[in-house]
């Protein structure tokens, strides 16, 4: 940068000059107080810049009580919400001499229910404490079950997925490592939310995709419906996307960066109905799914490259068939021996 | 007249520097960040302690009650505090935190008022700027008159809400234009650049007539 020509508007729009006059470090100080040195004319435009940048703030100054910090803090380590403090104060407030009748005839029906539920067991269940349930795939094994709202999920191998035994009143949250197919129940009074270390997605009842796996890109796809997507920890508009039927979302695991594509690869959904699919995969993605799929490891004892693109699908077949067809493409020989696959 | 071009220390960095002091004492930012995040309560109160009254400030500037801020600043520590393990790291707490609460106020706001915000005039709801005489100008080889500083104070509060907001994360918070983007939401750096600029026109445009007094700027 040529400061040379610089006015006090110039010096008041560079974020370096601003940064220095603010926050000086080592490095800016050595910069500026040679430039200045060796720019002397310029001390009253730097002077009157500088004294800009510094004289401007807020107006008012607002200062806690130290009575503030306290309750505050008191009530954040009590986790009580400002939502649950509203309903207590305009409970005091508004709740009239009618409505205190009634809600003590309401308390006594209650306490009757109770005298005719105890013993029964689901009494028991409805007030326990919400407890997490996790389900996890060994890789070459897949797992479909039901949540307590009649969402079914699909667990492909070597995912995790965690959720409580009783969904909250206001949303259902579930929270996926891994890959998992979710044909949700409708219901719109409690969104569905798939929570995975990168992505969040939020739905009202559709099927759709997630996987994520450990470093591997995330990516959700919709089968049906629509579902919002949204990076996780972020709550701007634009880390927020809409995704409908055949429509599906990349996240760089690298970059953060997103991808949205109109159309969804037709076997990526596949694997759900026990197909394993390839379109135009190389070598190396090829052994990556039949590893997870399978729960094998191969190795790789065959000199030279591995060329060309492959494209099958295989419906309930044994591992020693899908190598069967993958050999004569790859030229190689193979021997499964205890979960290893020897390639040579 | 060597010393005069220095930036020194004025008020306004005052709390910074508590904050600094607290966090930066013995470990960085981010390591105290990351300890809370592995679940050390005594990190989270540091957290709390050195940024309370600065987010208490921040949040006030944009005209809410004092309510409301408190409120809001106790769902936000709420909020990290049991979604910890799943919090991005940050480089900045300060920023972070800031920049959350910002969230949840207009969120806030658009809820609670729903349409009538809409229709606020934009003088009730954000802040003032005021060029004022910290110590330091008189340390400093002073540069402006009070009829300068008071014809400054005057154009920047003539700026939008938004240009005064993105002048003061520039010039105050000492935020660069990314960190603005970020913090204001706006999609492109480019467009917390643009604030920047048309406040610095405003200024200029103020000042054409000073001349005398005040002769670079132009």
């Amino acid at each position: 940068m040529n400061y040379d020509e610089f006015k006090v508007e110039d010096f008041l729009f560079d974020e370096f000059f601003v940064r220095w006059v603010n926050n000086p470090g080592p490095e800016s100080n050595h910069f500026w107080e040679n430039w200045i040195k060796g720019h002397p004319d310029k001390i009253t435009v730097i002077n009157q810049a500088s004294e800009i940048i510094r004289s401007i703030q807020f107006k008012n100054r607002y200062v806690p009580t130290d009575q503030d910090y306290t309750v505050v803090l008191e009530k954040v380590l009590n986790q009580q919400t400002s939502w649950s403090q509203d309903l207590q104060h305009n409970g005091e407030k508004t709740f009239s001499l009618w409505v205190r009748y009634a809600a003590a005839i309401l308390i006594l029906a209650v306490f009757a229910a109770i005298f005719l539920y105890v013993g029964h067991a689901s009494f028991q269940e409805a007030f326990s404490p919400v407890s997490t349930i996790i389900k996890e795939t060994p890789f070459g094994q897949k797992l479909t079950f039901e949540l307590a709202d009649g969402t079914v999920v699909k667990l492909n191998a070597g995912s995790t997925l965690k959720y409580p035994d009783k969904f909250e009143d206001r949303e259902r949250k579930v929270f996926l490592e891994g890959e998992a197919f979710f044909n949700v129940k409708r219901d719109e009074s409690r969104p569905f939310i798939v929570e995975t270390v990168q992505l969040t997605t939020t739905v009202l009842g559709t099927s759709f995709n997630v996987e994520a796996y450990g470093n591997d890109n995330s990516t959700v796809a919709v089968q049906s419906g629509k579902v919002q997507v949204r990076k996780a920890n972020s709550e701007m508009d634009s880390d927020t996307f809409f995704l409908t039927s055949n429509q599906m979302l990349t996240i760089s695991s690298e970059t953060n960066s997103i991808y949205k594509f109109d159309g969804i690869p037709d076997d990526l959904f596949a694997w759900k109905d026990n197909i394993i699919s390839f379109s135009k995969a190389d070598f190396k993605q090829i052994t990556h799914r039949l590893e997870k799929w399978y729960g094998v490891d191969f190795k790789i004892q065959k000199q030279g490259q591995f060329e060309g693109l492959f494209t099958g699908r295989y419906q309930d077949e044994p591992l020693d068939i899908v190598l069967e067809g993958l050999k004569d493409e790859y030229n190689f020989h193979f021997t499964i021996n205890d979960k290893v696959v020897l390639i040579y | 007249m060597a010393e005069s071009y220095y930036p020194l220390n004025h008020t306004k960095l005052e709390e910074e520097e508590f904050i600094q002091s607290n966090l930066k004492a013995d470990e960085s930012e981010a390591s105290i960040w990351l300890r809370f995040k592995q679940g050390e309560e005594d990190a989270f109160i540091l957290i709390y302690q050195s940024t309370f009254s600065k987010l208490y400030n921040f949040g006030m500037q944009f005209g809410f009650d004092a309510d409301t801020v408190k409120d809001q600043i106790q769902e936000l520590f709420i909020y990290i505090r049991n979604n910890r393990q799943r919090l991005a790291d940050v480089r900045s707490v300060k920023f972070y935190l800031m920049k959350s609460l910002r969230r949840r106020l207009l969120r806030s706001k658009k809820s609670k008022f729903n349409l009538v915000s809409l229709f606020l005039p934009e003088s009730q709801r954000l802040h003032e700027i005021e060029i004022t005489d910290t110590p330091e100008m008189l340390l400093i080889n002073k540069a402006f008159d009070s009829e300068i500083r008071e014809k400054l104070s005057n154009s920047l509060n003539k700026l939008t809400n938004r240009q005064k907001e993105a002048v003061l994360h520039f010039y105050y918070e000492g935020l660069s234009y990314k960190e603005i983007a970020d913090m204001m939401e706006l999609k492109m750096v480019k467009s917390a650049r643009k604030l920047i600029y048309r406040a610095i026109e405003v200024m200029r445009k103020d000042l054409k007539g000073q001349k005398g007094k005040l002769f670079y700027f132009i």
